[in-house]
């Protein structure tokens, strides 16, 4: 199992250095640059900028180099001195937006899966142990709406109606008046007070896939042999139910294991955008849209190497959940 | 989480690309015509010859000054040097009509100091806002106009020699926000260590110091001459430099004045690249210096990044440290040089707060939440409604100002790569046709809410009308009779006439005026496709020359120039092309488009805001409405301002943005 641990993490090596190379030079793929986004800010707001004045920024900002010599700048920064490089948009170097930023987000992403599988998990239990009854039909009614909606979609629906209704700004993580505020009791309640909503409504997003996945899973561990023979020594109905199917019902959770930690820093764009959380997700997409290649090229590259890593441990916890389970190679 | 892999981000990121493109920009301005110039006691005449001196002596002594309750505290802990000791000699005087004339702010008064203004920004640093509200130029005019033109940062000035020789003081005893004297010293380093550093400057001094504010206009030359008085010369007249410092595309001091002793540590004169190179590689620097100075170094428009903070300048605010990425903030700068006719030093207001949202549309229903004191840039017409229902519950209320930059107009691209519809458009017949179609008054009724007026002054009377037989009559006699199965006109060539109009949906009345177009030009037989993208690939699309037509607005009014030369850009993107770069690329453009650049020429000699300046202001639009170099829609549209019902000294008429410029006088009551 060292062994194929090891040679995983070797593999990991190539996989990046491409994907590095993928991220950096898609990020430069369209026309223009961060400079000439920039100029287009400033004369929307009235600011005049000569063509002189936009030449000067290029070379200040150091993007009259050559692309593979800036890839190779950016690519040695991180390689021999742990740089991530400089955002051109933010004017600070991208570890410093990336260390400000990935707290809050994996706060909020962490309890919104927990917050779901704590939901998920029992449903999709109940509705597969009480199969076309009426709970079951009414969590898969609810089930599919939850699919089908997109959670922007309810992020938007939910902060008008706090604010007609209630008159709450639902908008960022905290009130006005503790924006700058040092950090306080009175200030982690209001953080309380702010943080409910996202975390369902990122929460949600997944449940209703949750439940469909638990409740089918399960169905079919139920109808297998073993359960009847287990059933038939006289188990008492719970201890079966959680020994063995719900084992094998929840596999697929921990095989996404792979997806969910890349999840956790890169949130989930469209809601935080609508909530204005200020997390990694939005960042993302800002640097994709200004062109500023250093901070979006990092993000996508940590983002794919937690999704290699995530899908290494997916396969050892697999492995210790399921005995079952063997690497392919070893077992011969 | 599940399905979260980095392409999925990167889908979702080309979605919401695709998908909100258009309104992630903050609505920018259309506008009207220069407002009905207040008769004020010393307009133009200003420049010419003798020394200025700032008007209206301080209506107190020097020891009747007074400050900030917070600031006394801090003189009182001896942390800070007495108010006497931080003002210049000469501070500049803030009274009734000095930053916004009497006819806009009539009830103005001496503030009261204190509180915390609560603002939001949509583009992460960039708070235009309060960008606007803290330049400080060379020169303060009122609102933004040339009337009552006066020395700002600077004390006196003196123009000599034909409009050639400006002669300028600095306040003698003015400070920079962390205490140092603003002296040549600070003149020196810009003109010779900055703009004459090739690395830094490659193409020398920016063009506000060349004649005619041409890259291709003579260099002017910066003299010391005491620690006080500079002098810069050109060699030709240039009377429009002193507009140049003062207000057209939102100049600040920095072109002039920037602060020596602290960016001197950037600088590899001053210090050697073993000293720079640690902190130079955080950013992944070896031995670009140049790199690190731009960093280091703050323009007027670079007030609101974070990496500005304590940033030594002379605005009545400066970048504070937040310990919030999502939050920007601004506090009073104790050396700031202006007082009101009390003898109170400015700014009222203590503090400004932004905080980050990711939306514009987010910033709007905050500012219905009651959590924003102050908005100008993102707020648009179409919400007026949603303004008023919520005025009084959150304790804000609407202003109606105007726009500085003007309206959409219709831009029809004379120099497209495609020989019928270059043919076509570019007979002067044709853009009246297309003139003559548009419903004005609909488009006036229906998308600006009846805030908005017919474009007298770039289109004239006669084609503003609406006057479909006359089009359709213009149109034949040009020879475009032959109309295909669907009514649509055909070029000489047989093909039909289908026009392809992309925008980027830059303000919220570019995509309606669009769609409303199309259908008025489909009436007299021409085929408009329209088609909204993204807003920065528009503006790489329109300079390479590869759109058809467009809407877009443009600054035409607040920039006397941008009417008459800066209009070819926008009737043919290689004339213009050709002109910049002196014929090297592009296409040459035809004499009525060369006239334009001629009359310019000539404006830019004269002294800014004279008699003779405005003749050429008007031989401009005239020269405008005879050639219809694109299509202005309307003019004097309103623009919705809000802020809190507490605020003081918010004018009541002109520009918008001059309400916004005049931070430093609004004051909580």
């Amino acid at each position: 199992m060292l062994l194929y641990i090891i040679r995983r993490l070797l593999m990991l090596i190539p996989i990046l250095i491409l994907m590095s190379m993928v991220a950096f030079f898609l990020i430069e793929l369209p026309p223009g640059d961060y400079v000439s986004f920039r100029i287009q800010q400033l004369k929307m707001s009235g600011v005049e900028v000569s063509e002189d004045e936009a030449q000067r920024l290029m070379i200040q900002f150091g993007l009259d180099k050559p692309l593979p010599l800036r890839y190779w700048q950016w690519v040695s920064g991180i390689v021999l001195r742990g740089n991530w490089g400089w955002s051109l948009q933010w004017n600070k170097s991208v570890n410093e937006i990336l260390s400000e930023r990935i707290p809050m987000t994996m706060v909020i992403s962490f309890s919104a899966l927990i917050f779901s599988w704590m939901i998920a998990v029992p449903i999709g239990i109940y509705s597969a142990t009480h199969k076309y009854s009426i709970g079951d039909y009414l969590f898969t009614f609810l089930g599919f709406i939850g699919v089908a909606t997109p959670g922007f979609l309810l992020a938007l629906i939910m902060a008008w109606l706090l604010f007609t209704q209630l008159g709450f700004s639902a908008l960022g993580l905290f009130s006005k008046e503790y924006l700058d505020a040092p950090w306080s009791w009175a200030k982690f309640v209001d953080l309380l007070k702010h943080l409910w909503l996202p975390l369902i409504l990122v929460g949600l997003s997944n449940t209703a896939g949750t439940i469909r996945v638990v409740r089918n899973n399960l169905l079919d561990e139920l109808n297998k042999q073993y359960v009847i023979t287990a059933r038939a020594k006289g188990l008492s109905e719970w201890k079966l139910l959680f020994k063995y199917p719900v084992r094998m019902a929840i596999n697929p959770l921990l095989s996404t294991v792979s997806w969910v930690l890349p999840g956790l820093v890169s949130s989930t764009v469209l809601i935080d955008i609508v909530l204005s959380l200020q997390t990694v997700g939005p960042v993302l997409l800002r640097a994709t849209l200004a062109q500023d290649m250093y901070l979006a090229g990092s993000i996508v590259l940590i983002l794919s190497a937690l999704t290699v890593i995530g899908a290494l441990i997916g396969d050892i916890l697999l492995v210790l959940v399921d005995p079952r389970i063997r690497f392919g190679r070893l077992a011969k | 989480m599940f399905k979260r892999y980095w392409w999925s981000i990167l889908i979702v990121v080309a979605m919401v690309l695709s998908a909100c493109g258009g309104q992630a920009t903050p609505a920018p301005a259309p506008a009207k015509a220069e407002p009905t110039k207040a008769p004020v006691a010393e307009p133009t005449k200003a420049p010419v010859a003798e020394p200025t001196k700032a008007p209206a002596a301080p209506a107190a002594p020097p020891s009747k000054y007074s400050e900030a309750p917070i600031l006394a505290e801090l003189v009182k802990a001896g942390k800070l040097p007495p108010v006497d000791q931080r003002l210049p000699e000469v501070p500049f005087v803030v009274d009734k009509g000095v930053l916004i004339s009497e006819k806009d702010l009539p009830d103005w008064e001496p503030g009261k100091y204190g509180g915390t203004l609560r603002v939001g920004h949509s583009v992460a640093n960039w708070a235009p806002d309060i960008f606007v509200m803290m330049d400080e130029a060379v020169f303060q005019g009122q609102g933004i106009s040339m009337d009552g033109i006066r020395p700002n940062v600077i004390e006196s000035y003196k123009v000599e020699n034909d409009n050639k020789d400006f002669t300028f003081k600095i306040r003698k005893g003015l400070r920079w926000s962390d205490g140092t004297p603003v002296t040549t010293e600070d003149v020196r380093f810009t003109f010779e260590d900055m703009y004459g550093n090739d690395k830094l400057y490659p193409n020398g001094v920016p063009n506000e110091f060349r004649v005619g504010f041409s890259v291709k206009g003579e260099k002017g030359t910066t003299t010391i001459i005491d620690d006080y008085t500079f002098k810069i010369s050109f060699p030709k007249p240039y009377g429009g430099f002193i507009r140049n410092l003062w207000i057209e595309g939102w100049k600040g001091y920095t072109l002039a004045i920037n602060p020596a002793h602290y960016l001197k540590k950037f600088h590899i004169k001053y210090t050697k690249l073993e000293e720079m190179q640690p902190e130079m590689a955080k950013m992944n620097l070896k031995d670009e210096w140049w790199q690190y100075f731009a960093q280091k170094r703050c323009q007027n428009w670079d007030m609101t990044n974070p990496r500005c903070v304590d940033f030594p300048g002379l605005y009545p605010w400066i970048p504070k440290a937040s310990g919030n990425p999502s939050v920007l903030m601004w506090e009073r700068n104790p050396y700031y040089f202006k007082v009101d006719s009390k003898g109170q030093q400015l700014p009222y207001i203590d503090k400004i707060v932004s905080q980050q949202v990711e939306n514009v549309e987010m910033l709007n229903l905050k500012l219905l939440a009651g959590d924003i004191d102050f908005m100008r840039e993102s707020t648009g017409l179409v919400k007026i409604p949603l303004y008023k229902e919520n005025e009084q519950k959150a304790g804000f209320r609407v202003v109606l100002t105007d726009m500085h930059v003007d309206s959409s107009g219709l831009r029809l691209n004379q120099t497209f790569d495609d020989a019928d519809w270059r043919k076509v458009v570019r007979d002067i017949r044709f853009r009246r046709a297309v003139s003559l179609a548009i419903n004005r008054k609909e488009l006036i009724e229906n998308v600006y809410y009846g805030y908005a007026s017919l474009p007298l002054e770039l289109v004239g009377e006669e084609y503003s009308k609406f006057d479909v037989a006359a089009a359709n009559k213009l149109l034949d006699e040009m020879g475009l009779t032959q109309k295909n199965a669907d009514g649509i006109r055909l070029y000489p060539s047989g093909k039909p006439i289908e026009i392809l109009l992309e925008h980027g949906a830059h303000a919220p009345d570019i995509a309606p005026v669009a769609d409303l177009t199309a259908q008025y030009l489909k009436v007299i037989g021409l085929k408009v496709t329209v088609k909204q993208i993204d807003p920065s690939l528009w503006g790489t699309k329109w300079a390479a020359n590869q759109i058809q037509a467009t809407v877009m607005w443009s600054h035409d009014r607040g920039w006397d120039n941008d009417a008459v030369s800066g209009s070819v850009y926008r009737a043919g993107v290689l004339w213009s092309d050709w002109v910049n770069t002196e014929g090297k690329q592009g296409e040459e453009p035809p004499d009525w488009a060369k006239k334009a650049y001629e009359i310019d020429a000539r404006r830019w000699q004269v002294v800014s805001g004279s008699d003779e300046y405005k003749k050429i202001v008007a031989e401009g639009t005239a020269w405008c409405r005879a050639n219809l170099p694109y299509i202005n829609f309307v003019e004097n549209v309103k623009y919705p301002m809000v802020v809190s019902q507490k605020m003081g000294n918010v004018p009541q008429s002109g520009f918008a943005i001059a309400a916004n410029f005049s931070g430093e006088q609004l004051f909580f009551k």
